[in-house]
């Protein structure tokens, strides 16, 4: 009888302990689950355009790896949207890379945006956790699904305002093979649930 | 012996607890993309897809623990680890 009620004992100890705990970290890695937060779907947002590299560059198709040989960089590229509250989506792992996959294909013609996160919610660094530290020059590659490589160099870095709505330079389309890398940056907000700051990282193409 | 069975059992639990928390850890993902909704519930109506003007900035962070969370965490892993501990001991009855 008493081998029964530790038994019973035990198994409530261990599920509550599991219930609370996967609750917590549930929880505590979710930056953005409000209403809205959730990426809309494709159905009436036009896919991203395949517009044709600028000259002189081969063009490039579906990114599939990102590289910064300088920051000890490498990842896999995911593909996000919008979300309903009208932001970029990121990547559901905070080791993968996203593309902005409604803006221009990375080597191609126009800013393509590939996202990153910093850190998650256990404090455990994020793939974009160096990107601080990019330096002007520093070389950038980009693989895609076919294998072909586009090289970018970075021409420079600024922070902006996590409230900013003047991003049409960030997704522009068209123009120059820009490749810009967001991750973000400065004091976390505890009301919204964000960094207040994000780091943008410009490059051109070289390659 | 007893005193080393004593020690195997809270081994075994302080294994299984760091083995838990490093699986959650390695999967712990940000749930913005998780659930695809229809364009149409979008409350933007601002986003231009063909010009890229209206897109807001990606939120890329979550932030670290804070101290509650960590303190909850603490108290969860005790639990599950005594309670592991506790079944051991009544299996080892039988």
């Amino acid at each position: 009888m008493k081998g029964k009620k530790t038994f019973f004992i035990a198994v409530l100890l261990i599920a509550g302990g599991l219930l609370s705990l996967g609750y917590t970290l549930y929880h505590s890695v979710i930056a953005d689950t409000g209403p809205g937060s959730q990426e809309v779907s494709s159905s009436t947002l036009a896919a991203a355009a395949g517009q044709a590299p600028p000259a002189n560059f081969p063009e490039m198709n579906h990114p599939a790896e990102l590289s910064i040989p300088s920051l000890g960089i490498d990842a896999k590229v995911v593909d996000v949207g919008v979300t309903a509250k009208g932001a970029m989506a990121v990547p559901k792992s905070f080791q993968q890379v996203g593309w902005y996959k409604y803006g221009a294909m990375p080597g191609n013609s126009g800013s393509a945006v590939l996202a990153g996160h910093v850190d998650n919610g256990l404090s455990l660094a994020g793939v974009f956790k160096k990107l601080k530290n990019i330096g002007v020059g520093d070389a950038i590659s980009v693989t895609d699904d076919a294998g072909d490589v586009a090289t970018f160099e970075v021409t420079g870095t600024s922070s902006l305002d996590y409230k900013s709505s003047d991003t049409s330079a960030i997704f522009k389309k068209g123009g120059p093979a820009v490749l810009t890398l967001i991750t973000c940056d400065g004091d976390w907000v505890q009301s919204d649930k964000t960094y207040d700051a994000r780091l943008i990282v410009t490059a051109t193409r070289v390659k | 012996m007893k005193t080393m069975n004593h020690m195997a059992r809270w081994g075994m639990a302080g294994a299984f607890m760091t083995l838990a928390l490093l699986f959650a850890s390695a999967f712990t993902v940000h749930a913005q993309t998780t659930t695809d909704q229809n364009a149409s519930t979008t409350n933007t109506g601002t986003i231009n897809t063909t010009t890229g003007t209206g897109v807001g900035l990606p939120n890329t962070g979550a932030g670290g623990f804070s101290g509650a969370n960590i303190a909850v965490i603490l108290v969860s892993a005790a639990a599950i680890a005594y309670g592991i501990r506790l079944a051991s001991r009544h299996y080892s009855y039988e």
